[in-house]
């Protein structure tokens, strides 16, 4: 049963060269040709040089945006006054494409590195704000009030009870935002770059360079699965 | 001379709803008290109060004495629910009283006594949800004592057990406390585990609630559950009852 995932990727691997085989290459590469190029790209390191810009601005986002809204939410969980003030941007955060902003922050902060970890910061910033003030203030009062008598301290109160009660929360939030960051970090080097993975494939697509697009859809897919598992790894923190 | 005594206690939640009225109440060091009355009329609330973890809108609490301004040590707590931290074993929720605190780490004592007190040897690796019922309250009520609290407030403490662990355990925490020599304040909803645990039983009228009466319990101790089919044991039920009518 182990085994199962792989023979469904081998069969449709098989059925792609088979279909590729009826088409021209700038239409549709086999997975032979893209795994050359593949190849080609990664001895070269011009795949590790693209990949590893899209990572730092992607995963610089995740942190800072995370890093911030985790004691943004804490506060909006403790606090009604703040939690009413935040309302309206948290609401509209729900409807805004964050990459529609991207032209904007442009404009603002130049088409730098700084620039594209702002966007993917924003982008993660609101859900997992949401996640981890939801995941504070779903602690069951018996378990405040233990704490309580037990005359904890604030800090203890924080990194003993609500951290580790949120942490599911945060890490369902992270997941989300590790995803959301690749995805804006692609969709800034569209708008405007000269390096990253996003740029890889608009150079690509103006070369009619179809494998080169298709090496660079897999590794971006490569990278959002790396995030997933971080995440993933972060729920297995210890208390 | 009582050890915790209320006087007057009122309490109006800020929606409006007044839960107390004029609560008196007083408790003798070492014995054992079981609050009984409707449901909603405020036992759960007079609880908090006496812990300090709510502060009464009129009246107030000693303990020795002292009057309580918030929530100190030397109160234990247990609920319905064992309210055990999920990610914690069974020996480290016993061992989390003891982090808490400004002088936490101090005097931190060993647990092995206080384990095989409530019979959870063999368990203290365990996670919460590798535990049966009885045995995460077992392991809230070790929490409880580690302490060593001088009174000791129990919420419906049983009520999520079946009858049969009920009894055991009930049974059980009447030798844990008569070794400690703490004092209890339990809140129940069965009559018959009143009497049965308590020196007095004290019963409250519906919303607002007040003390409306008291049944001294006059069986000796310790007391055993064929101690249910006693006279005296079936005339301080009948007294209990009456007085929630
Ligand atoms: N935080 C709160 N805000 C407003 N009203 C409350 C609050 N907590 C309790 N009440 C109300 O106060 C009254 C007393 O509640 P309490 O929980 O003390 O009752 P109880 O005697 O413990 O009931 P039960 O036997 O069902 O546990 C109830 O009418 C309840 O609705
Ligand atoms: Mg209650």
């Amino acid at each position: 049963m182990r085994w199962l995932p792989l023979v469904g990727v081998a069969v449709a691997a098989v059925a792609w060269q088979a279909i590729s085989l009826f088409y021209p290459p700038f239409i549709l590469p086999g997975p032979v040709l893209v795994a050359g190029r593949f190849w080609e790209k990664t001895v070269d390191g011009t795949l590790a040089f693209h990949a590893s810009v899209t990572l730092a601005e992607a995963g610089l986002g995740l942190l800072g945006g995370t890093l911030i809204a985790v004691v943004a939410g804490y506060l909006v969980a403790k606090s009604a006054v703040l939690e009413r003030l935040l309302s309206p941007f948290i609401v509209a955060s729900q409807g805004i494409p964050f990459i529609a902003v991207a032209p904007l922050i442009f404009i603002w902060f130049g088409n730098g590195l700084p620039a594209k970890v702002l966007l993917c910061a924003l982008i993660v910033f609101f859900p997992v704000l949401i996640n981890v003030a939801a995941g504070i203030r779903a602690v069951p009062q018996p378990l405040r009030d233990l704490f309580a008598v037990n005359m904890a301290t604030r800090l203890q109160v924080f990194a003993k009870l609500e951290v580790p009660s949120a942490l599911p929360m945060l890490v369902a939030g992270f997941r989300v935002g590790g995803t959301l960051a690749v995805v804006g970090a692609i969709a800034a080097e569209f708008v405007s770059s000269t390096r990253g993975l996003g740029f890889l494939i608009s150079q690509g697509n103006s070369f009619y360079d179809t494998p080169l697009v298709m090496v660079s859809v897999l590794s971006i897919m490569a990278l959002a699965l790396a995030f997933y598992a971080a995440a993933g790894l972060l729920g297995k923190l210890h208390f | 001379m009582s050890f915790c005594h209320s006087i007057d206690l009122s309490l109006t939640y800020p929606n409006g709803t007044q839960a107390l009225d004029r609560v008196t109440m007083h408790v003798a060091r070492g014995e054992a008290v079981a609050l009984v009355g409707p449901s909603g009329c405020g036992k759960s609330t007079l609880l908090r109060i006496i812990a300090g973890l709510l502060r009464s809108s009129h009246g107030a609490v000693f303990l020795d004495d002292r009057q309580v301004a918030g929530p100190t040590r030397a109160t234990g707590l247990m609920f319905q629910d064992p309210a055990l931290l999920p990610w914690r074993s069974v020996e480290e929720n016993i061992r989390l009283p003891q982090e808490l605190g400004r002088q936490a780490g101090q005097g931190s004592e060993d647990v092995v006594p206080l384990i095989k007190l409530v019979g959870l040897q063999g368990f203290e690796h365990a996670l919460p949800r590798e535990l049966s019922g009885g045995m995460a309250q077992r392991t809230a009520l070790a929490r409880a004592l580690v302490t060593q609290p001088e009174l000791l407030l129990m919420d419906e403490p049983f009520g999520a057990l079946d009858a049969l662990t009920r009894e055991g355990l009930t049974a059980q925490l009447q030798t844990v406390w008569r070794d400690l020599g703490t004092t209890v304040i339990m809140v129940t909803h069965s009559i018959a585990e009143a009497v049965f645990m308590a020196d007095r039983v004290l019963v409250m009228s519906a919303r607002p609630g007040t003390i409306v009466g008291e049944v001294t319990v006059g069986l000796n101790r310790p007391r055993a559950w064929s101690t249910q089919g006693s006279p005296v044991f079936g005339s301080a039920v009948d007294a209990v009852r009456a007085l929630l009518r």
